[in-house]
């Protein structure tokens, strides 16, 4: 595996014109704000590093993030990316299964010791490590065990990033994110359900590059996770200027008027959808219509409902309000019988006067 | 049987209703009741301020009439009222609040502060914390008929003199006329030449009135004292007189609190409504008028400016009626800022002119009088309340300001139409 | 791995809320109905005018103030109206608080931009300022202030000054901005019911009463 040949002869027998490689480079640099200065560093590095294994985990996972990485608009320049790394096991790309597949994995453990990448998508049931296993293996012992000659951990989509759908209220096989178990190698988290695919390459390449990317406190690199959507959106004047959809379909939705109204989670959750987009930059949810659902936040499956928005309470109020306002009738009236009680009293022990008895005896 | 501190907050408690419930919730402290009243402009001394006047009260409402104030009061977040609160309060529950109700009429959240320094005077009476004053003259009523005590034979004096002047009959304790006449003592004492006008008035309107022996007195120290019991055996007298004699109605003179105690307080107080209809002298007047029946010669042509009751425009309701009747009879009437509903307090009402105590403060809160009558510069003021009328002429006096005062049933009167009237032209011109 | 400022955002929203709301609608309920059972002997004496509708009329006509009694307290006047208007366009008209009414009663109307949003709320957080110097340095007013009003103050203050905050990002995380913001609405909610923030429930009544009593005597209110 590691003498499969460079990428500058996979480009050749490709037909990938240098200029082609040159610009996917270019693009890579500025959709991660950086310098054109850096784009030759990102070609050499590409093209020359000698390419890491990468171990790729998949646990308590749907398998979105693989169909969104290889849903990439450019095959070949993916495809690239993946030539650029040596992908030494993975459930869904891999040709082998079974034990050859599981000695695919510990041979590159073993042989690129300490300086493999792994990726993990999908959650690690704790409750019971029996709810996931492979070859008989469980999440948990995986883990730990591919996770020990590790050089860094990327964390693919928020279920191996925050525990996703599988942590959700109430969580019923214990599920954590991976950075809850390992917690003695770099762990970069590029959240998403799934992320943007170029999200993810671009996280890759830039590992290849420059290494760790800068991180937020969540893990997340700023490069992609730095802004919130509501602070790029696109409909962000239909919000200044208090334009908003009540309903789907209605006049505000069909004038892509702002979302806040219909759920969105825009405020609140980092990301570059409404930058970078998905499928080369076609669309993105708001923009086909449908309010953010905070997919690279912690906890966004409890983040009150989708179609809740962020300014409304997340409990069951209404039945509260009720229930409080027969509880404060009854207080009230008790209160009030309980004071016209003592009035009534007042008005009993009434001494009718005259004038003169209205001096104090002294 | 002897004020107590405990009859008097019985007394209070007994005045909390809701109306005083939902004044003390919606109070915010904002103070603008202290702009709207004579004590405070004058002084500047926030301590007046009206709302401040009834905190006893407040505390009494929220430890015993609200759950959330009990809880307070447990953890003495809340103070019960003492006996000395009571006294401390005494000042500015009486001295310094002639219940001229401006208060209750600037209040942003609908406070009716007024209303309730009535009810607050409830407590301070029963305990013993009413001026002596008002006392004396709650037991001159009560016993001899009248706040200054034996007036019968000054009455008699009076209607007497009246009956020579105009040559029309007054009748005491005539049963089955239309109106039974009461008078407060200081138009008895220092105006008695109502007498006169109101005979010519319904003379010439074809009215029949009279006078009760037993219940001729309208002035209710009661009110002013704030004591119910007081108050309520002063208005039974009338009631019962007025209902022995059969009459339509009983006419409330040129007296503020008297129309109060009546109109308003008085079927409350004695808990039935009354066999007959009540009507100030003035509303009466304005009747006669529309109906034709008020016909008058000749206008006045001095500068004339009007002073309103409190408690007959802003708490009683009779704003236009004087003005109609001024119209009629002046030729040159002005009116002052802030006429009408928002008029300035005399300064005498409420108790405070009775009261020695209250003197400097008094004289202090005329300022604002002052000032309004200062910028009108009016030859003469006239107003329809008695105590108003006295209190204006001393005070004026002691400012050194040259105006007369004149009572408008005089005044108009003065413009009748009648024989009288043609007689005294006729011997001015021979 | 969890974001603590979106937990605590979810907390504020959450049982933060329930409790405030509880506390919210039970002590309001608590306190009128308490005021409305104590209820009031009925007034015998005959009307002159018609009191209900003048009890009606003045629910709506106290809101102006009297003729020339405003530059007698021009702070209080003024800085009361630009206060109650700024903090009723900021809470009314913001779309995601209108969402909130839209979510419990179905109800929607249209929103406010941001613009006149943000100059309601700058506008009437000066005007809050402007009220708690004189409760400081004007002789009626210092008399009259306690505890009461310099926490209702303060409480109505927070929820402007976190929800600008939170708005336009000027500091801190905007998830943790928000997360304070509605706490700060929860300690407002909390508290009415025991403050004189009742004011705004029962100034309805008051100038009922007020309104009825002149009314019945043909006096104006």
């Amino acid at each position: 595996m590691a003498n499969k040949p460079m990428l500058s002869e996979l480009m050749k027998t490709h037909g990938i014109s240098r200029r082609a490689f040159i610009k996917y480079c270019t693009s890579l640099a500025s959709v991660m704000a950086l310098s054109p200065a850096m784009v030759p560093r990102i070609a050499e590095a590409l093209e020359n590093a000698p390419r890491p294994s990468v171990i790729w985990l998949s646990f308590q996972e749907c398998t979105g993030c693989t169909e969104a990485i290889t849903r990439s608009h450019a095959p070949t320049i993916e495809d690239l990316i993946f030539n650029a790394i040596s992908l030494d096991y993975h459930h869904t790309l891999q040709a082998a299964s079974g034990h050859a597949a599981e000695a695919a994995r510990e041979h590159a453990m073993k042989e690129h010791y300490g300086k493999y990448v792994v990726v993990v998508d999908g959650s690690i049931p704790i409750k019971d490590p029996g709810y996931s296993c492979i070859a008989g293996i469980s999440n948990l012992d995986m883990l730990k065990e591919t996770a020990a000659g590790a050089a860094a951990i990327v964390s693919v989509g928020t279920c191996a990033a925050y525990g996703g759908v599988g942590h959700a209220d109430p969580n019923p096989t214990g599920a954590v994110a991976v950075s809850e178990i390992i917690k003695d190698k770099p762990i970069i988290n590029v959240p998403g359900c799934p992320p943007i695919p170029v999200v993810m390459t671009g996280v890759l390449a830039h590992f290849l590059t420059f290494g760790i990317p800068e991180l937020d406190e969540l893990g997340r690199p700023k490069a992609f996770f730095g802004e919130s959507i509501h602070d790029r959106c696109y409909r962000r004047p239909f919000y200044d200027k208090g334009m908003f959809a009540e309903s789907f379909d209605d006049e505000g939705a069909r004038g892509g008027w702002c979302l806040y109204k219909l759920g969105c989670k825009g405020p609140t959750t980092k990301s570059a959808c409404a930058t970078v987009k998905w499928n080369n930059g076609v669309s993105f949810p708001i923009e086909a219509g449908h309010p953010c659902l905070g997919c690279t936040e912690p906890d966004f499956w409890d983040n009150g409902g989708f179609y809740k928005p962020l300014s409304v309470p997340a409990g069951d109020y209404r039945k509260l309000g009720l229930a409080a306002v027969a509880g404060g009738a009854a207080a009230g009236v008790a209160g009030a019988l309980l004071a016209k009680a003592g009035k009534a009293k007042a008005a009993k022990a009434h001494e009718t006067v005259d004038a003169h008895d209205l001096e104090k005896s002294s | 049987m002897s004020a107590t501190l405990e009859r008097g907050l019985n007394a209070l408690r007994e005045q909390i209703d809701a109306p005083v419930a939902s004044f003390f919730s919606s109070c915010v402290s904002c103070g603008l009741c202290a702009e709207a009243c004579i004590f405070y402009r004058s002084t500047e001394d926030p301590k007046y301020t009206p709302i401040r006047k009834l905190d006893l009260m407040r505390r009494i409402w929220s430890r015993e009439f609200t759950l959330l104030g009990r809880i307070a009061g447990m953890f003495g977040l809340v103070k019960p009222v003492t006996d000395d609160d009571l006294k401390e309060w005494e000042t500015l529950v009486y001295d310094s609040c002639t219940m001229c109700g401006r208060c209750s009429l600037v209040c942003p959240v609908g406070n009716d502060i007024t209303m309730m320094i009535r009810k607050m005077r409830e407590g301070m009476s029963a305990s013993g914390h009413a001026p002596v004053e008002l006392i004396g003259a709650a037991e001159r009523h009560t016993d001899k008929g009248s706040p200054m005590g034996e007036l019968q034979p000054a009455l008699h004096a009076q209607v007497k003199h009246a009956i020579a002047e105009t040559g029309i009959e007054i009748e005491f304790d005539k049963p089955g006329v239309d109106y039974m006449v009461i008078l407060s003592a200081q138009e008895i004492a220092e105006f008695p030449d109502v007498l006169a006008a109101m005979s010519r008035i319904f003379k010439k309107a074809e009215l029949t009135w009279t006078i009760s022996n037993e219940a001729f007195e309208a002035t209710n120290v009661g009110i002013q004292l704030g004591n119910r019991d007081v108050a309520r055996m002063l208005v039974q007298r009338v009631v019962d007189a007025a209902e022995k004699l059969g009459v339509k109605g009983v006419i409330s003179p040129e007296c503020g609190h008297a129309y109060q105690a009546l109109r308003w307080e008085g079927p409350n107080l004695i808990g039935r409504p009354y066999k007959f209809e009540v009507i100030h002298i003035i509303e009466l007047l304005d009747k006669l008028r529309g109906e034709g029946k008020l016909k008058t010669k000749g206008k006045n042509s001095q500068k004339l400016t009007f002073h309103d009751p409190c408690q007959i425009n802003r708490r009683g309701g009779i704003n236009q009626e004087p003005r109609r009747l001024m119209n009629m009879i002046a030729e040159n009437f002005v009116e002052t800022d802030d006429a009408g509903t928002m008029n300035w307090c005399c300064g005498g009402g409420g108790g405070v002119g009775a009261n020695e105590r209250a003197e400097p403060l008094r004289h202090q809160a005329f300022k604002l009088k002052k000032t309004q009558l200062d910028k009108v510069e009016p030859e003469a003021i006239v107003t329809m309340c008695a105590y108003c009328h006295h209190t204006l002429d001393n005070v004026l006096e002691e400012f050194n300001m040259e105006q007369e005062v004149l009572g408008l049933t005089e005044l108009v009167a003065e413009y009748l139409d009648d024989d009288l009237n043609d007689k005294n032209a006729a011997g001015a011109d021979a | 791995m969890n974001n603590p400022a979106f937990d605590l955002l979810m907390w504020a929203r959450g049982p933060a809320f329930d409790i405030a709301l509880i506390v919210f609608i039970g002590g309001i309920v608590l306190r009128v109905v308490e005021i409305i059972i104590l209820g009031r002997k009925k007034d015998m004496a005959p009307p002159k005018g018609n009191p209900v509708a003048q009890g009606i009329r003045t629910i709506f006509s106290r809101s102006a103030p009297r003729e020339g009694l405003v530059k007698f307290a021009p702070i209080t006047y003024v800085g009361g109206y630009i206060f109650h208007l700024g903090f009723f366009i900021a809470f009314f008209f913001f779309a995601p608080h209108i969402a909130l009414f839209t979510d419990a009663f179905g109800v929607s109307w249209p929103a406010a931009g941001r613009v006149i949003i943000e100059s309601a709320t700058a506008l009437a957080v000066l005007a809050l300022i402007a009220l708690t110097y004189s409760r400081f340095t004007d002789p009626v007013r210092k008399a009259l202030t306690t505890f009461d009003d310099y926490v209702v103050l303060l409480l109505s203050a927070l929820p402007l000054i976190t929800g600008y905050v939170a708005v336009n990002k000027l500091f801190g995380d905007p998830t943790m901005m928000m997360a304070i913001h509605i706490l700060s609405v929860n300690a407002l909610l909390i508290a009415f019911p025991f403050t004189k923030l009742m004011h705004a429930v029962t100034f309805v009544m008051a100038r009922y009463y007020n309104g009825t009593i002149q009314g019945r005597k043909g006096a104006e209110s």
